[in-house]
């Protein structure tokens, strides 16, 4: 405790300064801004913003680059709620009921909700990252790949969130996406798979171009199909709608529970934004008010997402503080901005440095402050520019996503691979299956894949390792009952209907 | 001396010469105006990497003794083919440069990269990082004795992890596994990071890596260095003692390098072998590299030119060895 107060004490001076208060608010708006173009990865932008660091203290170099990575966080969610386009995987959940909410012509309450519960799962994360931060990154270490395979089967059980009309229809999209995932280079046999000699193939489908056609060229499409038969109406509502504590009170079970996976899920390095959200959808449905309106619009769903993928910034940053192994690229990029500074993170980071850690999380808990402000800039204009006439709105679309698909790769397969899954994905919504599903799995897939493998390498074989470890047998446990929901409700409907 | 590959184009040059000498005067004005506009560093692996981090390092310094901007640019993926065919692709006037790692040479042997050193030429090596054996603190290994002993007389293979099949920790934990006899089998992490992790939390016996990636956790006793693959101790770390002062005669390093296609003139190669001897010895760039526990090892571009051939024969050699081949 006397460690966290003087640490603050060293701190407050330099981020409270008109530098350090400029650097978060442009950190922030920057974030906010490009982190709103589907392709821009945050991992581009604080690449992008490193240089800027070297010449300032390395408190305010932290802060920039903090600021940057949570505004781009929650930013992703606009063009996800208002054109079905998730700007990165990490918002891929956000879409599903926020899309809806704005054909429901609610776009402004999912985009009031989605900013706010972003800023209460970031704060509320920053927090305990600042109470328990050793611990916190202690708990790195009980992540072994038998945890891990938990977790993704934990995230894939949000497959039994998405059934919307058909379960099994919504399966097969997840197994789709999984069987994609499979395409690229074999980490453990440095083999070629499903490459068919294409080159860009070796990293496997690239995630923002195969999202972007799944989702926005698909949405384009089926738009423009409506603009044919002139059935399309001017969706969407005029303003953004701020939730109200009644609300915030109604959504504080789904947000409390997000911001808890969102820690734990970010302090496991390589998992992530994206794994968050799933992981976040899936149990949130579970304890929900109204479970059975995920998928058809629901604003709980909305911040399930949205409050986990905030949360995973400071989740991220524990281990990389405590033990200084980074859990994400971002993350890596903040660490090698203190390296220039000659600090190195881990445990003594604490004792030497506590007003750069320190510094750190007061920059962050601002950094969410500065996201609320910015977005209440942002959203109203976003809001319009996505109620302009359908003819003008489509193809702008249709240019900025691959634009971001382009970015993604740096080279035209990316729009190749967009223009593929925009034919996928339209063919997918046109015979109810579930894109969402799909992209599941090919978030997932990987990480499945390669946990189970390096488990079954490190016991020689023996699959007893994911049962005798409780961690890991809990998450299989708490996943099997998650998948077989669905065909239990199932059963018991038709048990009450023979009674009946 | 630029490599006996140069002679015949330098032949040739000659020839043209005296055949049109207004190409060669137009060569000859290239040369002298060199650079006259900005230089793009090309990272063969996305933001972050270690390529990448060098790369921006370089930047500043280079630019300043050049007198032009340096852009870095990412070009990931395919084990390195993208940033390969992007360098061959573009223009052959020095205006391109690729900064390339060790673990690019292993690529064409160990995943079939487009990988190949034969079209480019050495501009210069800047540093070296050499590997480092890594066990658990709590672990009751002390020495690399120890982990042997106990290696030898495990009934199990002892398992060794790292980043993906064939990259450098991986052939050094094979060649460590053959010089001192025990059985190992490679468990991949899908970064190095995430193999440290389970190092320092029991469930991976032992790796490899390099100060660069392990001095924070080395030095707060998270992890223990139980020897290090330089031929002699390093000027770092001078407590760990070397794998072969404890009878393992193994050397291993992963270095990093900057290329350009083999077509590129010889007297704009000359005035870049210049630039990058200056930078990497700047002071800019050896506070950096001093800052990431690494070790500036420069090798001019003849010597590193013939490095790279060295380097290409010996990853043909190892992955014969390890049956990837």
């Amino acid at each position: 405790m006397e460690q966290i107060l003087s640490g603050f004490a060293g701190a407050l001076p330099t981020v409270f300064s008109i530098e350090g208060l400029l650097v978060i608010a442009l950190g922030v708006a920057f974030g906010v801004i490009a982190g709103a173009i589907p392709g821009i990865s945050s991992a581009l932008m604080l690449t992008l913003a490193l240089p800027f660091t070297f010449d300032m203290p390395a408190v305010l170099g932290l802060s920039l680059l903090a600021s940057i990575w949570t505004g781009s966080q929650y930013s992703s969610s606009i063009p996800a709620i208002l054109i079905n386009t998730p700007a990165s995987a990490s918002s891929v959940p956000t879409t599903i009921d926020g899309h809806r909410l704005h054909q429901m012509g609610r776009g402004g309450e999912a985009l009031g909700v989605s900013l706010i519960t972003g800023f209460i799962g970031g704060l509320a994360a920053t927090v305990v990252l600042t109470l328990i931060v050793i611990p916190l990154g202690q708990f790195a270490l009980v992540f072994g790949p038998a945890e891990y395979l938990g977790v993704a089967l934990l995230g894939l059980a949000a497959v039994s969130s998405m059934a919307d009309r058909s379960f099994i229809k919504t399966i097969l999209s997840a197994l789709f996406g999984l069987a994609i995932a499979t395409v690229g280079l074999d980490l453990f046999t440095g083999a070629r798979r499903l490459t068919f000699g294409v080159q860009e193939l070796t990293d496997g489908i690239p995630l923002i171009p195969a999202i972007v056609g799944l989702f926005a060229l698909s949405e384009v499409a089926i738009q423009a199909e409506r603009l044919r038969s002139n059935s399309v109406k001017a969706s969407g509502s005029a303003r953004v709608v701020l939730p109200s504590l009644k609300t915030l009170r109604w959504l504080g079970r789904v947000t409390g529970l997000s911001t808890v996976v969102g820690i734990i899920v970010g302090i496991m390095p390589g998992a992530g934004g994206s794994v968050a959200s799933f992981v976040a959808y899936s149990e949130g449905r579970r304890i929900a008010h109204e479970p059975e309106n995920f998928g058809k619009g629901s604003l709980e769903g909305v911040a399930a997402a949205e409050t986990a993928n905030n949360a995973v910034v400071a989740g991220d940053l524990a281990p990389t503080l405590a033990l200084g192994v980074p859990g994400s690229v971002p993350a890596a990029i903040m660490m090698s901005a203190l390296l220039v500074d000659g600090i190195w993170p881990g445990p003594m980071l604490f004792s030497r440095n506590p007003e750069v850690v320190y510094g750190l999380f007061v920059a962050l808990a601002l950094a969410n402050v500065f996201m609320v402000v910015w977005g209440l800039c942002v959203q109203p204009l976003a809001l319009k520019m996505a109620s302009i006439r359908a003819p003008i709105l489509l193809p702008s679309i249709v240019a900025i996503v691959l634009a971001g698909a382009f970015a993604s790769t740096g080279s035209m397969f990316g729009v190749y691979v967009a223009a593929a899954f925009g034919v996928v994905g339209y063919l997918m919504r046109k015979f109810d299956f579930s894109c969402g599903a799909a992209v599941l799995g090919l978030v997932l897939g990987p990480i499945f894949e390669t946990s189970l493998r390096r488990a079954l390498g490190l016991s020689h074989g023996d699959p007893a390792i994911f049962v005798t470890q409780p961690i890991s047998l809990l998450l299989i446990l708490v996943s099997l009952v998650l998948f077989s929901m669905p065909f239990v409700r199932a059963l018991r409907r038709r048990s009450k209907a023979a009674e009946a | 001396m630029l490599t006996r590959r140069f002679l015949p184009l330098g032949a040739g040059a000659v020839l043209l010469a005296s055949a049109s000498p207004g190409l060669a005067q137009a060569d000859a004005a290239a040369c002298d105006a060199f650079p006259d506009r900005p230089i793009t560093l090309v990272a063969a692996a996305g933001p972050g990497s270690s390529m990448d981090i060098t790369s921006r390092q370089i930047a500043e310094p280079l630019s300043q003794i050049a007198g032009v901007t340096v852009n870095v640019v990412n070009q990931a993926g395919a084990a390195g083919s993208v940033g390969y065919n992007y360098l061959r692709s573009q223009p052959h006037d020095g205006y391109t440069i690729m900064t390339m790692n060790r673990t690019l040479t292993l690529a064409p042997y160990t995943s079939g990269s487009d990988f190949d050193p034969e079209m480019l030429q050495g501009i210069a090596r800047s540093v070296s990082d050499w590997e480092v054996l890594i066990v658990d603190a709590d672990s009751p290994w002390q020495t690399a004795q120890d982990f042997v002993a106990d290696a030898r007389a495990a009934s199990q293979p002892t398992v060794f992890s790292g980043p993906s099949v064939g990259s450098v920790a991986n052939i050094t934990a094979f060649q460590f596994a053959r010089v001192a006899g025990f059985e190992f089998s490679y468990v991949p992490s899908p970064s190095g990071g995430e193999a440290l992790l389970g190092v320092m939390g029991g469930q991976i016996p032992a790796a490899f890596s390099e100060p660069s990636e392990t001095w924070g956790q080395m030095q707060a006793n998270e992890i223990r260095y139980l020897g290090v693959a330089s031929p002699e101790r390093l000027e770092i770390m001078p407590d760990v003692p070397t794998l072969k002062e404890q009878g393992y005669d193994l050397e291993a390093n992963s270095w990093r390098g900057f290329v350009v296609p083999v077509e590129t003139p010889d007297c704009i190669v000359e005035k870049l072998d210049a630039f990058f001897n200056e930078a990497i010895h700047s002071e800019s760039y050896v506070n950096a590299v001093n800052n990431d526990r690494s070790a500036i090892n420069y090798l001019d571009a003849a010597a590193f030119d013939e490095e790279l051939r060295r380097a290409d024969a010996e990853a043909a050699q190892i992955a014969r060895d390890l049956g990837i081949l």
